[in-house]
This record gives structure tokens, sequence and C-alpha cells, in this order.
């Protein structure tokens, strides 16, 4: 498969730029027109790492449950965490790694919110590394959200 | 409906409202992008009045059928009429229609207010930049008025169910993680462990039941060159509430993501919340602020969420709706982490 997708999404949302945008004379299409270049600029950067952050979070979750379930005093609770831990991503396709991922997100809201009722060092010990793992999440999206932002200056092949 | 239709339905709806007016000719009709919540139109409109000749710019609102919030449309032509001719400066209301036999969709009119700018990032530009620092202490003086007003004086009492002063905060957050429940798209572990600390946090009660604007920042009123704010615009989410509420949702770095260290990247907190206590007759408790900015991000987060929601859902495809479900979301997340503290 060449080229690749992400330089595709990019070739298209340079053609937009360069060739499609000129020629639009009202100011809302143009204003989508934008929208929708640094959209496609920040979906090639998604694209090459979507499978990998998947999977490094999911991996991280895992064994975040690990960690905590000795801490863990609801017995429901700690069987989903122990299934958790023995879990595995089945295949790497996004919708996949995604239904693991939210199946483990859903655990994780519920240990959290157990855990900030238990009293003790080790208690808040795991809820900073819940915190970590929540940041973590995010500065994994950043960069790539940061070329969709309004005003940013997406990278295009001219 | 295709933009010649709406010239023409228009058309006839100004004859339907002035049927003493004779050649009405309208033009340069043309849409404007953002506003999630309605769709907005610019247009120039001339007639034969009595024989004279009148010209003049409106706006359009129309109820979208899927909009970004679901909100009352004569509640904000309501608000506009309460506000135009006091020192809040908005735009003059002029119809409000319905009955949807004309668009299939009601909307109300208003006169444009011209020479003047909304783009929030525009301010930071030449020539605006020269004023910067004006248009912020306008911006927030203004805001110092809405949260002011009687919400009595104006008549808005009987536009608006009020809350009493320690409720205000749970009736905000109860509404809005309601919408979270409904619209999140995967699980929302930090929203989630905000809501928690908002529940076990609650702030003291409201000095006062004002007039919250609901969506009070930068990228919602028209400023001009001379640095001068002409206008204060949607007010689709205004309610009674606790004023606080609006001074921390004009201070989320998420407006002016690139300039987190101003408030709408324009004026430094601590000046912003003088002149708006100067103004505002009102004091500002830290840790009400606080727990303020904290709902402000929850909220901001609720929004998000339902723009995915109705994106993923194919009931409204607007690439703006797209853009803000893929990625606001983990932005306003990375905002919430910071203001928790993490």
């Amino acid at each position: 498969m060449k080229p690749d997708t992400d330089f595709v999404l990019r070739s298209l949302a340079a053609v937009l730029r360069t060739e499609i945008l000129p020629l639009v004379d009202s100011k809302y299409v143009q204003a989508d027109i934008l929208l929708i270049i640094q959209f496609l600029s920040a979906l090639a950067a998604d694209y090459e790492s979507a499978a990998f952050c998947r999977n490094e979070e999911n991996q991280e979750l895992r064994e975040l449950f690990a960690e905590a379930g000795t801490y863990v005093t609801e017995t429901d609770l700690k069987k989903r965490l122990d299934k958790a831990v023995n879990s595995k991503d089945v295949d790497f396709k996004i919708s996949s790694l995604d239904k693991c991922n939210q199946d483990l997100f859903n655990i994780l809201i519920d240990l959290h919110a157990h855990i900030e009722t238990l009293e003790g060092e080790e208690a808040r010990r795991i809820e900073q590394t819940i915190w970590k793992v929540l940041k973590m999440k995010i500065m994994r999206r950043l960069p790539i959200i940061k070329m969709a932002l309004p005003g940013s200056t997406p990278e295009l092949l001219e | 409906m295709p933009l010649f239709d709406l010239i023409g339905r228009f058309s006839a709806y100004v004859s339907y409202r002035l049927p003493e007016a004779k050649e009405i000719k309208i033009d340069e009709f043309e849409r404007i992008h953002g506003g999630a919540s309605r769709e907005t139109y610019r247009l120039k409109i001339r007639y034969l009045l009595n024989g004279e000749a009148t010209d003049s710019r409106l706006i359009l609102r129309v109820d979208p059928e899927h909009g970004l919030i679901d909100t009352e449309l004569d509640r904000e032509f309501d608000i506009y009429c309460a506000f135009h001719g006091t020192d809040i400066p908005v735009p003059k209301p002029i119809w409000l229609e319905q009955d949807p036999k004309w668009f299939g969709r009601t909307f109300f009119v208003m006169e444009e207010i011209q020479g003047c700018e909304t783009d929030r990032f525009k301010i930071f530009e030449p020539p605006y930049d020269a004023v910067t620092e004006k248009i912020a202490e306008e911006y927030t003086r203004i805001l110092g008025l809405i949260s002011k007003t009687d919400p009595e004086k104006v008549g808005l009492l009987d536009e608006m169910a009020a809350p009493s002063p320690d409720e205000c905060w749970s009736r905000e957050l109860d509404y809005w993680e309601e919408k979270i429940i409904e619209d999140e798209l995967e699980p929302q572990p930090i929203v989630r462990a905000a809501i928690r600390w908002l529940r076990r946090n609650p702030p003291p009660p409201a000095q006062k039941v004002g007039v919250v604007h609901g969506d009070y920042r930068v990228g919602n009123f028209l400023y001009n060159e001379a640095g001068e704010i002409r206008g204060i615009l949607d007010w689709e989410t205004c309610h009674l509430g606790d004023p606080i509420e609006d001074i921390t949702w004009g201070a989320n770095p998420l407006w002016i993501f690139s300039r987190p260290d101003k408030v709408g990247g324009m004026i430094e907190q601590d000046k912003y919340i003088s002149i708006w206590e100067d103004v505002s007759g009102l004091e500002v408790n830290p840790g009400a602020f606080h727990w303020w900015v904290i709902f402000s991000s929850v909220k901001a987060l609720s929004i998000w969420m339902s723009a995915g929601r109705k994106y993923a859902d194919g009931i409204n495809r607007k690439v703006f709706l797209g853009r803000i479900g893929w990625m606001t979301t983990d932005l306003q997340n990375f905002i919430l982490l910071n203001q928790l503290g993490h």
C-alpha cells in the first residue's frame, strides 16, 4: 500500500489549500475548508500512532490494575481488576483496541472512585498513579491535537 | 435549505411583516461561520416605505434542526429585548418568528452592528493589537454590569427560574452531568473525577442570584478599531445563577489556548477580577472561584461531548462539530487536569 495513508491525507490537505480554496468565493465555505485542512493534517499524524498509543495505554492500565488490586476492598471490583489484568489486546484493529480501551477505562473510573474513599498512604499512592496514567493518556494526543487548533499552521506538502 | 430558497422566503416574510413596503430587495445574503447553536446569516435589505427608500443590514438567527446546545430561541430574543437600550450593548432585536411556515424552523431577526469584528484571534493582530488592553477592560467592565443587573428590573425573573443562592452550583452541575451521561461516546475518567471533587467540595452560597450570560468569552462580542465593544452576542445559555460562573467561564484557557496566562489571552487575572468586583459590587471568594473554574471545564466538556455525539450519530455533520468531537474533548481534559493540580 503505497503511497502511505498519512502522506495521502496531507496531500489532500495541500490540494484543498492550493487548488480548491482559491476558487471559492463564499467566506463560510472558505472557513470550512480551512478547518478541513487542519483536520486532515491532524488525522494524518493520528493515523501513524493510533494503534501504538492504544496498545501502550491498555498495557499501562493492566499494570496499574495489578498494582491496585492488592489494596481494593470491594470483592466485585477486585474480580473485575483480576480479569482485566489477565486480558490481552486480541488484535490490532483500531476498533478492537478501542473496545478493550473502553472496557479498561470503565474499570478505572470505578477503581478511582473506590480508592478515593480509602485512607492511608498506599491509597494516596495508587491515586497518584491513576492521575499519572490519565495525564499520559492526554499527553500522547496533545501534539496531534495542537495541529488542529484554530490559528495553527498545519504542516503541508506544498 | 439552499441559500437562494432562504432569500426568497425571507423576502416573503418581510412583505408579511411590512405589508406597506414596496420593491423589497435582498442582497449580500451570506451565512456567517461559527455559532454552532444557531444558523446565522447576514443580509442587506432595501425597500420603499411610504415613498421613502430604506435600507438596512440585518442578522437572521435560525434555530437549527440539531444545534450544539438545545436552547430556546424565544428566550434569547427576550434577552436582547431586555438589554437593548441599557449600558449593556446588544444588537437591536426586530422580529421573533415562531411559526415554522416560513423556513420550517423558528428564527429571529436583529440589526447588524457594522464596522466590527468578532474573531477571537484578530484581537491580537493589527490594527486591533493597538487597543487590545482597552478591549479587555471594556469586556470585563461589561461583564461587571451584567452581574450587577437586577433580573427583576429587566423583566428576566418572568423568563427564567431563579434558584436559591445555595442551589446555584448544584443546579448547574446536575444539568451538565446529565448531559455528559447522555452524550459521552467513551468513558471519561477525568471529568468523572472532577465531578466527584465538585460534589465533595461545594462552593459557598452565591452572594446574589443574578444574570449569568452563560457563554461570556472572547469570540462572543463585537469590537472595533477604536477598542470599543459594540455588542455582546450569543445569549442562548443565559440563565439566573451565581455571577461568578461567568467570570470563570471567560477565564478558561481553552478560548485562547496559546495565551493561557491571561484571561481570554488579553488581561491578567488579578486585574480582571479587580475590575469585575469594582463594577459589579460583588466579591470573588477564592474558594468559590476555584470551584467554578473546575466547573467551567466540566460544562465545556459536556458541550464538546454533545458535539461529538451529534456528529457520530450523523444528525449534524458540520465540520466544526466533527473537529470539536475529535479533539476538543482531549484538549479540555488537559486543561481540567491542570486545574485539578495534576
